[in-house]
């Protein structure tokens, strides 16, 4: 066999290697992740976003200067009734953006509540990143920056105001989570997209568990 | 004869060592021989990789559609060796349908056929198929046989398969056996298990084989002994830096992860990796300039002699080159040369090209490579070490048998910034008239010169500029006295085109795209040794260019081309060229800027082909859901993208299947073409064994589908069931709790056991016929409005509708948590009793009820024909119900359990028996 060694970029590895990673989005209905996706990729805004009755899936990429971070977003339904569904999608994530609304004090309780659920039971080296946006709303806000600030500090959150209106801060939250994240080895590892079919192994193991007892 | 159901599934093989390369999922492969289908289950086609060696696994279903891995056993193993040969060929019979083709694999006279829909993914399979096939010969023609023996587990585990499936056909009575004989499955369950066992622990197994494969990279090292390749510390790092990687890449290749291999539906990153390679490329322009480097080319048949300085011949110029390739032949005649890799003259002459590199320069050497005699030195300034990269060689033995390394070439290889090169240096045949004999020797070095560090590998054609050096043994078709008195003369232009490569240059295809520089030197062979004279030996050979320098690719000027005659050990004078060579510098800020440019349309390019559907309705509500009567409602679904969609209805977390029981979804996965839309059969069916949840207290009934369209985003499909809501229905309230409050027992039961007993008391079979669904229906509308006034249908409808009122209920006659203490005590009427005592008292009022009424028609036994022992069996199992998710309660029986559920059934009706048989007095 002489196949020894792996492809090779003729032009030398300048650019880096490409890391895929997956990011989820989550937080109450109506504060925005759709809106911060779609400025994120595509550059858009529309006022009257639609509601995600599921979860939406875009690709996006990050160039830094010694690698490209690709990210497989997963934008996530809010509604409450959809709650369980999310660890489907935050499951096996190396990024999430928990966002808020700064003119709803409720919707900021949520995404603490949120942050609490990925520390908990999303993988434990997740990066996550708290977004209050609709930012150009300050004339009706009610969250404080110094409030939200304080809380992602303490909970070593990255942290920004966003407006996917103003497209401010949307691309750099998303920058700086490709910063954040570590690029070692886990390009290739990492971009996977969740598995959401039946997990054949551990199925078996539980239904063996089930005849003997 | 051929269902077109299709199925989806995902199976998830952790193996470390057998890569699952491909795996055909949604095929109908059908077994076909001759031209009889004889097995129409569906096959699934694993494509198997283990230490190179490739092996079709053929799996069968035991159910359609195959959700689970469970459901798969292993039917056959198709080695990919020698023997086995893939006809694809479009189906013959109209029994296939169109738009299908059969793949039939060879085995020796025995044909295996498949027949599968055409797709992409078929294709793409057959691709690969043909790959591991293609790969297999290349092995063999190498002398690396591949032994299989790792197959061997797997082809016992199929003929335990076949004997258990023969047995199971043995039986000519299809009812003689249980069909769905817990054992049966058990059995397979376990095969199955241990298949994926194995493949999940072996990888331990195979040192024999791996004993083997060394033994065959020592024969090939045994061949290539002498010879030696060497480099600076940092390149050899870098090198094995390639080789440790080999596996990674080869997953990544694969678009397999590390550990886990199958993903279905992950979209490789090499796949995109490539694609920017090859877009940036294209826009090379765009971001780099070109920067000359000056580039000294060197030659020279040193005839076995000691190493000199080499100053006159290597930096003789003002300027000092950036690089520097330096060519030897000869370096070493002596026969040990042949037999041992190491040669003393490979380090001395090495160190005196060192010493003589030009000295207003530092240089490193980028690599160094031997083969016997030929020798190639590559140094670079050190100024551009770290734009040196991607570093290979290789070595192309022409000698003896084509083996030998007396003649041959070697080639170094590297990337400069962003332009490639590569420098070949050969010594070919020699004698006068072999000249056909050196083309292909160079024909043969061009082609076998692999740099095997790249996937596929390079060859010499791959490269910006190539240089190609050395003692190519070309001779002049002249008399030698012509030859010498031109020389004298120094009429070098007319012995020119006398000179054979000159003639070859412009008409053989191996050098038609080289270019050699203009040649004013006399003839650099043969001289007497430490002069200046040509041959005087006996032997008087012609004199001759053989020392030649040729180049090609964009942008190379020729500055000089001379030879060093000053230079006297050995029978051939030095030749040098100068070059200023054209080096593509990447302008980083230009680069990133059209590297994000490819970016940003690479994943707007991904985000347009993502996958788009509409759906109609994402919310579904069923009212006035009624016991035993499905009700159907239509999920249309609409392709508004680009690409086909294959959509799938997919489990939630920790639940292991898509939908409840009360569901029925069809079909739940599918392919859609863009612009097509297909429509989602929803059925709900609310019947006894979920009649009750109803029953408990809820009013409704709510569920959420997971629609994921592969590749791309998920959609949530809410399902709500709301029951009638007039009191009193069947399935709306604890009616034992609710109806003791009005009667002694709920009304209609009283209804339905007052009916019975005035018009059916007589009635033979009665509780044995079964009733007629439309007439059950109405019973259950009598019973909820109370119109008419006489329950409609059959008498054995009624009665049907008795039992079905029970088997109903949210909580049963006995309660449940008196349940076990019942089937404990059934041996003893008087602990029987007992147990009553402690049951509420509106459930003991309905047991009682009821038993005194079964008492009663069994007093009618004569005529009704009614006995004792089957009332028990009957309502036992009515009245005694298991609690949810008990022991019992889970769906597939084991053996063990389905025992279980036996005595419990027995114990059932030797309970109700003592109350049958005794009038129940507390």
């Amino acid at each position: 066999m002489s196949q020894r060694g792996g492809a090779q970029r003729p032009n030398g590895a300048a650019q880096g290697k490409i890391c895929q990673f997956k990011l989820v989005l989550l937080g109450e209905s109506a504060v925005g992740k759709s809106s911060l996706v779609l400025r994120f990729v595509k550059g858009q805004f529309h006022e009257y976003q639609e509601s995600t009755i599921g979860a939406a899936f875009l690709t996006q990429t990050v160039c830094l200067d010694d690698t490209t971070v690709k990210f497989e977003i997963w934008d996530t339904a809010g509604q409450e009734r959809y709650h369980s569904l999310a660890p489907m999608y935050y499951r096996g994530a190396q990024a999430a953006i928990v966002v808020y609304d700064i003119t709803n004090q409720d919707t900021f309780g949520r995404a603490k509540t949120w942050v609490k659920e990925l520390q908990r039971q999303a993988s434990p080296n997740i990066v996550i990143a708290l977004a209050g946006n609709k930012a150009d709303l300050s004339n009706k806000r009610m969250v404080e920056y110094e409030e939200a600030q304080g809380y992602a500090e303490e909970n070593s959150l990255l942290f920004m105001e966003t407006s996917a209106k103003t497209a401010m801060n949307v691309n750099d939250i998303f920058l700086a989570i490709a910063k954040k994240l570590p690029k070692s080895d886990s390009g290739g590892q990492s971009g996977q997209r969740p598995q959401p079919g039946v997990r054949l192994n551990e199925q078996n193991q539980a239904s063996e568990g089930g005849c003997c007892k | 004869m051929v269902t077109a159901c299709k199925t989806t599934f995902r199976l998830q093989w952790k193996c470390h060592k057998h890569q699952v390369l491909n795996f055909l999922r949604n095929l109908h492969c059908h077994s076909v021989e001759g031209e009889n289908v004889i097995d129409k289950a569906k096959k699934y086609i694993c494509l198997i990789e283990r230490q190179g060696d490739h092996a079709l696994f053929i799996y069968s279903s035991f159910k359609s559609p195959c959700k689970t891995e469970a459901d798969l056993f292993l039917q056959d193993v198709l080695p990919i060796d020698g023997e086995l040969r893939v006809v694809t060929e479009p189906p013959r019979d109209k029994a296939f349908g169109t738009g299908s083709i059969l793949l039939a694999f060879q085995v020796k006279e025995n044909k295996h056929l498949y027949e599968m829909s055409e797709s992409n993914v078929a294709d793409s399979c057959q691709k690969k198929i043909k790959e591991a096939i293609d790969l297999q010969t290349q092995n063999a023609g190498f002398g690396l046989p591949s032994s299989f023996s790792w197959l061997d587990k797997y082809r016992n585990e199929i003929k335990g398969n076949i004997a258990r499936e023969s047995k199971v056909v043995d039986n000519s009575n299809p009812f003689s056996t249980d069909v769905f004989d817990p054992l049966r499955y058990m059995n397979i369950d376990k095969s199955v298990q241990l298949v994926t066992d194995e493949v999940k622990m072996g990888f331990e197994d195979d040192f024999s084989q791996m004993n083997v494969q060394n033994n065959d990279t020592n024969f090939q090292t045994n061949m290539k002994k002498s010879s030696s390749k060497d480099s600076l510390d940092f390149l050899d790092g870098r090198e094995t830096e390639f080789t440790e990687s080999l596996d990674k890449m080869a997953a990544k290749e694969l678009g397999l992860k590390p550990g886990t291999n199958m993903a279905a539906g992950l979209k490789p990153l090499t796949a995109r990796e490539t694609l920017v390679e090859c877009l940036l490329k294209k826009r090379q322009s765009e971001y780099v300039n070109l920067e000359t480097f000056r580039v000294f080319v060197g030659t020279w048949n040193v005839n076995g002699q000691n190493s000199t300085t080499l100053e006159e011949w290597l930096s003789c110029d003002k300027d000092p080159p950036d690089i520097y390739a330096v060519g030897f032949q000869e370096l070493d005649t002596s026969n040990q040369a042949y037999i041992f890799t190491d040669s003393a003259r490979e380090p001395e002459w090495q160190d005196a090209v060192h010493k003589s590199l030009h000295p207003k320069a530092r240089y490193q050497k980028v690599k160094s490579i031997r083969l016997v005699g030929v020798m190639l030195l590559v140094y670079i300034k050190e100024t551009h070490v770290q734009h040196c990269k991607l570093i290979d060689t290789d070595s192309v033995p022409t000698g003896i048998m084509g083996m030998l390394g007396n003649k041959g070439g070697v080639g170094v290889r590297f990337s400069l910034h962003d332009t490639t090169l590569c420098f070949i240096n050969s010594h070919l045949a020699a004698h006068q008239e072999e000249f056909e004999r050196r083309n292909q020797d160079t024909q043969d070095i061009e082609s076998r010169m692999k740099f095997k560090q790249f996937l596929p590998p390079l060859t010499v054609h791959d490269h910006d500029l190539v240089f190609w050096l050395g003692d190519l043994n070309y001779r002049i078709d002249l008399d030698i006295n012509e030859v010498k008195e031109n020389v004298l003369k120094g009429a070098l232009g007319k012995l020119l085109p006398h000179d054979q490569l000159y003639r070859q240059l412009h008409t053989h295809p191996v050098y038609k795209t080289y270019t050699e520089g203009e040649i004013n030197f006399v003839p650099t062979y043969r001289y007497d040794p430490g002069t200046d004279n040509f041959d005087s030996s006996e032997k008087k050979r012609n004199p001759a260019w053989c020392d030649r320098i040729l180049y090609k690719g964009v942008g190379i000027r020729q500055i000089v081309y001379r030879s060093h005659p000053t230079l006297r050990i050995s029978d051939h004078k030095p030749v040098s060229a100068i070059f200023d060579a054209g080096i593509k510098v990447v302008e980083t800020k230009r680069y990133k800027k059209v590297y994000e440019d490819i970016m940003k349309k690479l994943d707007r390019l991904e985000n347009d082909f993502l996958p788009q559907v509409t759906l109609a309705q994402k919310e579904f509500q069923f009212k006035d859901i009624k016991f035993g009567e499905p009700r159907e409602q239509i999920l249309a679904i609409a392709n508004i993208g680009q690409v086909p969609v294959t959509y799938e209805f997919i489990n939630k977390l920790e639940e292991d299947s898509y939908c409840k029981e009360w569901l029925s979804v069809e079909p739940y996965t599918c392919v859609v073409f863009p612009g097509d839309s297909i429509e989602i059969s929803l059925e709900v069916n609310v019947d006894k064994t979920i009649a009750y949840r109803f029953n408990c207290g809820h009013e409704k009934i709510e569920d959420i589908l997971v629609l994921h369209l592969q590749d791309g985003k998920d959609f949530f499909i809410s399902f709500l069931l709301l029951s009638q809501e007039r009191p009193g229905s069947l399935d709306n309230v604890d009616v034992l709790a609710e109806g003791v409050r009005l009667y002694a027992c709920p009304k209609e039961l009283f209804r339905l056991v007052d009916h019975i007993w005035q018009y059916g008391r007589h009635q033979e079979d009665l509780f044995r016929q079964p009733g007629l669904k439309t007439d059950i229906h109405q019973i259950r509308d009598c019973l909820d409005t109370g119109i008419p006034e006489m329950l409609p249908g059959s008498i054995h409808s009624v009665a049907e509708a008795l039992v079905l009122f029970l088997e109903a209920l949210a909580e049963p006659v006995v309660p449940y948590n008196m349940y076990e203490t019942c089937l404990e005590c059934c041996n003893n009427y008087f602990m029987c009793k007992q147990a009553m005592s402690k049951v509420p008292d509106c459930h003991r009022n309905v047991f009682k009820y009821l038993c005194n009424f079964l008492r009663e028609l069994l007093g009618e036994g004569k005529r009704n024909n009614l006995e004792i022992r089957y009332l028990a069996q009957m309502f036992g199992d009515v009245f005694l119900r298991q609690p949810p998710m008990s022991r019992l309660s889970s769906g597939k029986l084991g053996n063990a359990r389905r025992h279980l559920a036996r005595s419990d059934d027995m114990k059932k009706s030797a309970f109700l028996y003592h109350f049958l048989a005794h009038p129940y007095d507390e």
